[in-house]
């Protein structure tokens, strides 16, 4: 079974779907490595890690897109892949689409964002009429090959417009043909209750720690009715939080001798990126 | 010296500059070749031959900026490149500014359409505020290091009117923007208001329309004040209809001889490409 196929099952099956967030192969490697079914791409943690820029449009497409197709090779589990705004209008989509489907990604994520965006959770955003955005989503829609290569269609209305316009885009958005709808930073646990009640489409929602939304466990949130749940920063401020104390080590103490446990180590590490597994081929298709 | 400090010495010295427009590396070289000091490269030119699509935004400043590496590198002269709007806000203009500088591009131009950009000669353009405008060329000037920066109008094709065109010309002027260029122009009246009404070079592209008696020659536009011509999608023209010529006859004929005399020698070809430059690197290494 291709990769949308098997993440299209899943959203036929009764249970929520966690999608940690990824920045890198590396780290799309290990959330398969934990057990994950999918694994998301976080558009804030790759501009962040890549580039090292904030979230605010600076990345483009194809860049975004090398980083997707690397995570796509790196694992056998499907990847839902940020795509900020579609970078442009309903053109850009359209590339968009076909670059993206075309590299092997099962899901894309679209916001109704003006551009160059801002991070869902910033201050700020400016948003295009719900109009365009439906334009954008059927274009989606028509120009992809596989009815399996999801949709996921975002509104960052809620923290501009309120909470009303928000749900008004969510329904216009999936009558536009999404297949699954992700209302941005409810900002309460009234607003995560309620959104479920007044949208009629597999929902997504997104743990983002210390911003906009209240945290709570996959299974309450699957009890509230979402679908998907990302996780799309969790790794994203861990790995900077770690790399941070090892240096702040090196820094201080002028040796890591006395912190080993912090690291995975040489041969852990060599096990983790695949070692074993490019030594065993070098050997079998050895020239003598 | 840099390429970038070299055109903006150029600038300062008297003389037209006369920029080919071209659209990969073979045209780069070729206008070495001929003895041509600079070229242009035209993001229309360029998005047409990497990924077969019009001129409407659909190619991101960081494929642009990686095409421009490639042809820059395969050349001595100066590369002055089509950036677009900027690819978006002002961050994205600093950042269109500091990677096409690191590619070693000569000068850029940068317009005032919204983001998604079309091409000035489809229509249906929308421009963005003057004074997000005057940002953008602000903050390009001072992202820079060397890199010259052009600021481009497309305010004729919108209003049609010669006077919104000089107003925007001289506000860029007074940001700091070193080469102003208005997009479709057309006589040589409105050439000579644009030339007079501003104090640094003016940029003028030669475009190919309905009417041949209008189609300017570089003495003319020279005469008229011009300080850079270049003729963005001309050789992108000429070669697309040569091409169709040449092949429509292979199909039709099943034969190349009738070409013969236009088609390089091979010896000629491998000189062309440098083989014997990279035969001497191989053999020194």
């Amino acid at each position: 079974m291709n990769k949308n196929k098997v993440l299209r099952k899943m959203f036929e099956s009764d249970n929520i779907i966690v999608a940690p967030g990824a920045f890198s192969p590396l780290g799309a490697m290990i959330a398969q490595q934990v057990g994950f079914k999918c694994v998301y791409m976080s558009g804030y943690g790759v501009s962040a890690y890549k580039l090292g820029y904030p979230d605010v449009g600076l990345m483009t497409m194809t860049e975004t897109l090398d980083t997707a197709r690397a995570m796509v090779r790196s694992v056998d589990i499907p990847l839902i892949s940020d795509v900020d705004t579609g970078y442009g209008d309903v053109i850009n989509m359209k590339r968009t689409v076909e670059e993206f489907e075309g590299a092997g990604i099962s899901a894309i994520q679209m916001e109704d964002q003006v551009w160059p965006k801002r991070c869902g959770h910033m201050e700020g955003k400016q948003l295009i009429p719900a109009e365009q955005m439906v334009q954008k989503i059927r274009i989606a829609v028509d120009s992809r090959k596989d009815p399996d290569f999801l949709i996921i269609a975002r509104t960052d209305a809620n923290t501009v417009f309120g909470f009303e316009e928000a749900i008004r885009r969510c329904n216009l958005y999936r009558e536009a043909g999404a297949d699954v709808i992700f209302f941005e930073s409810p900002t309460s646990r009234e607003q995560l209750q309620q959104i479920p009640k007044l949208i009629n489409a597999p929902l997504m929602i997104n743990m983002s720690e210390g911003a906009k939304t209240p945290i709570y466990d996959n299974s309450t949130l699957e009890k509230m009715g979402y679908k998907l749940v990302i996780w799309p920063s969790s790794a994203t401020w861990a790995a900077a939080r770690a790399i941070k104390e090892i240096y702040q080590i090196i820094m201080d103490k002028g040796t890591t001798a006395n912190d080993l446990e912090k690291m995975i180590l040489f041969h852990d590490f060599n096990e983790l990126i695949g070692l074993p597994k490019v030594m065993e081929l070098s050997n079998k298709y050895k020239s003598q | 010296m840099q390429k970038s400090s070299k055109f903006r010495n150029r600038l300062e010295k008297s003389g037209i500059i006369v920029l080919p427009g071209i659209y990969d590396a073979v045209g780069a070289r070729v206008a070495q070749q001929v003895g041509f000091e600079g070229v242009y490269l035209t993001g229309n030119g360029l998005v047409a031959s990497r990924i077969g699509k019009p001129d409407i935004g659909l190619a991101t400043m960081t494929e642009m900026v990686s095409w421009a590496r490639n042809i820059n590198s395969c050349i001595d002269i100066p590369l002055i490149c089509d950036a677009d709007n900027g690819y978006g806000g002002i961050n994205n203009v600093k950042r269109t500014v500091e990677e096409f500088e690191a590619a070693g591009v000569a000068a850029i131009h940068i317009e005032d359409q919204v983001f998604p950009k079309k091409c000035a000669a489809i229509g249906g353009l929308k421009l963005v505020p003057i004074e997000d405008m005057l940002d953008k060329i602000k903050v390009a000037i001072k992202t820079r290091k060397e890199m010259v920066i052009i600021a481009r109008t497309d305010i004729m094709s919108v209003t049609n009117n010669i006077n919104d065109v000089i107003d925007r010309i001289k506000a860029f002027e007074n940001v700091g923007a070193d080469v102003v260029y208005a997009e479709m122009i057309t006589n040589s009246e409105h050439i000579k208001r644009i030339v007079d009404s501003v104090k640094v070079p003016v940029l003028f592209d030669i475009f190919e329309q309905e009417n041949k008696e209008e189609i300017f020659t570089v003495q003319q536009l020279e005469d008229l004040g011009i300080k850079i011509v270049f003729n963005c999608l001309t050789l992108m023209r000429y070669n697309i209809k040569s091409t169709h010529k040449f092949l429509e006859h292979f199909k039709r004929t099943g034969s190349t001889k009738e070409y013969y005399e236009d088609i390089m020698e091979l010896h000629r070809y491998e000189d062309f490409m440098g083989l014997k430059e990279e035969n001497k690197v191989n053999i020194s290494i």
